[in-house]
């Protein structure tokens, strides 16, 4: 109840500030950030709470955005039937996926999982016939949802909005759920997990499955809005660790932590981008950026959210030292 | 069919010498160094550099790219990668993929690489399209040449490993690093020598690569997702592993873009796909102990 007041607060908050600027480009950065968000949630789903580090997740953004452009080019099919077919095909591809990659764990699971990814880019960028190879695949004309045409930034940041919102909620009920304490369970100890009576491929097999989903949903959406696609933009290595980024910098295993993380990181990437004496090189920014990427990492190891409670214990600690005549009268 | 074996053993030559490197500081601090291809990069800027300006051969270039890559190993394991490992696994990883998107836009900016494709100039380059026949086999000059250096890296490794104290501190710290700093080693000064070593051969085979390959500061994602795949596939922190491992790569993609149709856009699949089948029937690599 309380999750679903917070993020309806904060959904709605957003929907309402954000149209008042009424400027392309804050259009632009807050469906960035909501994008983040999604596939932050998604990520972490299998990252934060299961504990399997994956490395490669960019295969099921990029085949969720496949699924949905050449369905949207070839059949101009809807938007809320892309979603849903990009992120099930998505959800299918790990099946056999799983079966493969949870032979291995820790450091090899994320090795195997990007050497995986990577097939997937190579595979895409060669295959001219069905994804136009590295040409990319511009998308024309007006998409509709569930019927109703959407194509403005303002209509596709009110739906980046209700999707980033669902996906949290999701999760955020998910966790609450047995399948999310089994998935804990896992990340704490796989073999007390079993010890305990949890079916441990079936659940890590479910994580992957629902991650996938929603990664390869967040894909879909992300073709629809940005217009085009080629293998690099979403199938690279870069976006998979985009991910991991945007929620270990916000706080792995928390729901808020890839909230935070996307907010704070594509903020600061956009403002860095926006300096005009970072503009003369443009890998300037990305080498101040990844500068303070390794900063954050090596200062707040729990991220963000980990670091702001850290904050408040501290501070709440110190005013209660100061008050400890008034507390004894409590 | 002997010229495609000769020519995928030598590309696999190097990508061994690059998968030496990452394995072997996966054997002593388990971490994976996300930003292991960039120091192949830097080894084949330093060889543009010292041949542009002062026509320095590329192999000649090997005693300067093994100090700085070295130096700079050294200090990027002491100053960050030692912090993060406190931690927790994941942000060794995680800080390491930062430090890869550090030095590769750094070297992107126009005091360094820029953001171009950069060749060594081919009039003055002694193995500019120098091709060597060895039995009615043509060898790339310059690749073969890269192949005996790396054998005598290799050799060079295995002697400082068993013979001398600093390989013996390593091994230990590899084996136990609680034992061996109560025997008195100083592991995190060994871990960051070791990180140093990896770095440095990475380094190397930059220099050799040098010579053939067009110099760009993202080149270093391409190398290090191979990498990656000779060390699963040969079991990670073996050697040996890491040196089968490298030349089995190599052949498959050679026979691969050779006897496959358009074989040639897929040349980088070939290798990946015995890294499935590895994952499948051998999930700890062909040399690994096991989990």
């Amino acid at each position: 109840m309380k999750a679903i007041l917070t993020t309806g607060i904060l959904a709605g908050l957003l929907a309402l500030v954000v149209p008042m600027f009424a400027d392309i480009h804050i259009y632009a950065v807050v469906t960035i950030v909501l994008i983040s968000i999604m596939f932050g949630q998604a990520w972490n789903l299998l990252g934060g709470f299961t504990g399997q580090i994956s490395f490669g997740h960019a295969m099921f953004f990029g085949l969720g955005a496949y699924v949905a452009m050449i369905g949207a080019v070839r059949g101009h099919m809807d938007m809320g039937l892309g979603l849903l077919l990009g992120g099930l095909s998505a959800g299918l591809y790990s099946i056999p996926i799983g079966a493969l990659i949870f032979r291995l764990r820790g450091p090899y699971f994320a090795l195997g999982s990007l050497a995986l990814a990577e097939i997937m880019r190579i595979v895409a960028a060669n295959w001219k016939s069905i994804t136009n190879g590295g040409e990319g695949m511009p998308l024309s004309g007006v998409n509709t949802m569930f019927g109703i045409p959407i194509s403005s930034k303002q209509e596709y940041f009110y739906m980046a909005v209700v999707l980033a919102a669902l996906f949290s909620l999701f999760c955020s009920y998910l966790m609450k759920s047995k399948t999310g304490y089994s998935m804990i369970a896992i990340r704490e100890n796989e073999e007390s997990a079993q010890a305990m009576g949890i079916h441990t491929p079936r659940y890590k097999s479910s994580a992957l499955f629902i991650s996938a989903f929603l990664t390869g949903s967040a894909g879909a959406f992300f073709g629809y809005y940005n217009k085009f696609i080629d293998p690099d933009m979403v199938l690279s290595t870069h976006i998979s660790t985009e991910m991991i980024f945007v929620t270990v910098i916000g706080g792995i295993g928390t729901i808020a932590g890839p909230i935070v993380g996307s907010a704070i990181l594509v903020v600061l990437q956009e403002y860095l981008k926006g300096i005009p004496t970072l503009q003369t090189y443009p890998s300037l920014y990305l080498t101040i950026y990844g500068f303070l990427l390794m900063m954050v990492i090596l200062y707040l190891p729990g991220g963000i959210v980990d670091g702001f409670k850290r904050l408040y214990r501290w501070f709440f600690a110190k005013t209660r030292h100061s008050g400890i005549g008034k507390e004894k009268t409590v | 069919m002997l010229q495609t074996l000769a020519d995928g053993l030598l590309i696999g030559g190097i990508y061994a010498v690059i998968a030496l490197g990452l394995t072997l500081i996966f054997g002593v601090m388990r971490v994976i160094n996300m930003a292991h291809g960039e120091f192949v990069m830097i080894g084949m800027f330093v060889s543009y550099l010292l041949f542009s300006k002062l026509g320095v051969d590329p192999f000649v270039s090997i005693l300067i790219t093994v100090p700085a890559c070295f130096v700079i190993g050294f200090f990027l394991y002491r100053l960050f990668v030692e912090k993060a490992l406190r931690a927790s696994e994941e942000n060794t990883l995680l800080l390491t993929a930062g430090t890869s998107i550090f030095i590769a836009n750094l070297m992107a900016l126009p005091a360094f690489i820029g953001p171009k494709f950069l060749r060594l100039s081919s009039e003055n380059l002694y193995w500019a399209n120098k091709v060597w026949y060895v039995g009615g086999i043509s060898l790339n000059a310059a690749m073969a040449a890269g192949f005996l250096v790396t054998g005598v890296i290799i050799f060079v490794l295995h002697l400082l490993l068993m013979k001398t104290d600093t390989g013996f501190a390593i091994r230990a710290s590899a084996q136990d690093p609680t034992a061996a700093t109560i025997m008195g080693v100083n592991v995190p000064f060994i871990s960051g020598i070791t990180f140093g070593l990896g770095a440095a051969f990475a380094g190397v085979a930059g220099n050799i690569l040098s010579a053939n390959y067009p110099i760009y500061a993202a080149i270093g994602t391409l190398f290090v997702v191979k990498a990656f795949v000779i060390v699963v596939l040969g079991g990670m922190g073996s050697i040996p592993g890491a040196a089968v491992g490298g030349l089995i790569l190599g052949v498959t993609e050679s026979f691969g873009s050779a006897y496959v149709p358009h074989g040639t856009g897929f040349r980088d699949v070939f290798g990946l796909v015995i890294f499935l089948l590895v994952l499948l029937f051998r999930p700890q690599g062909l040399f690994g102990k096991g989990h």
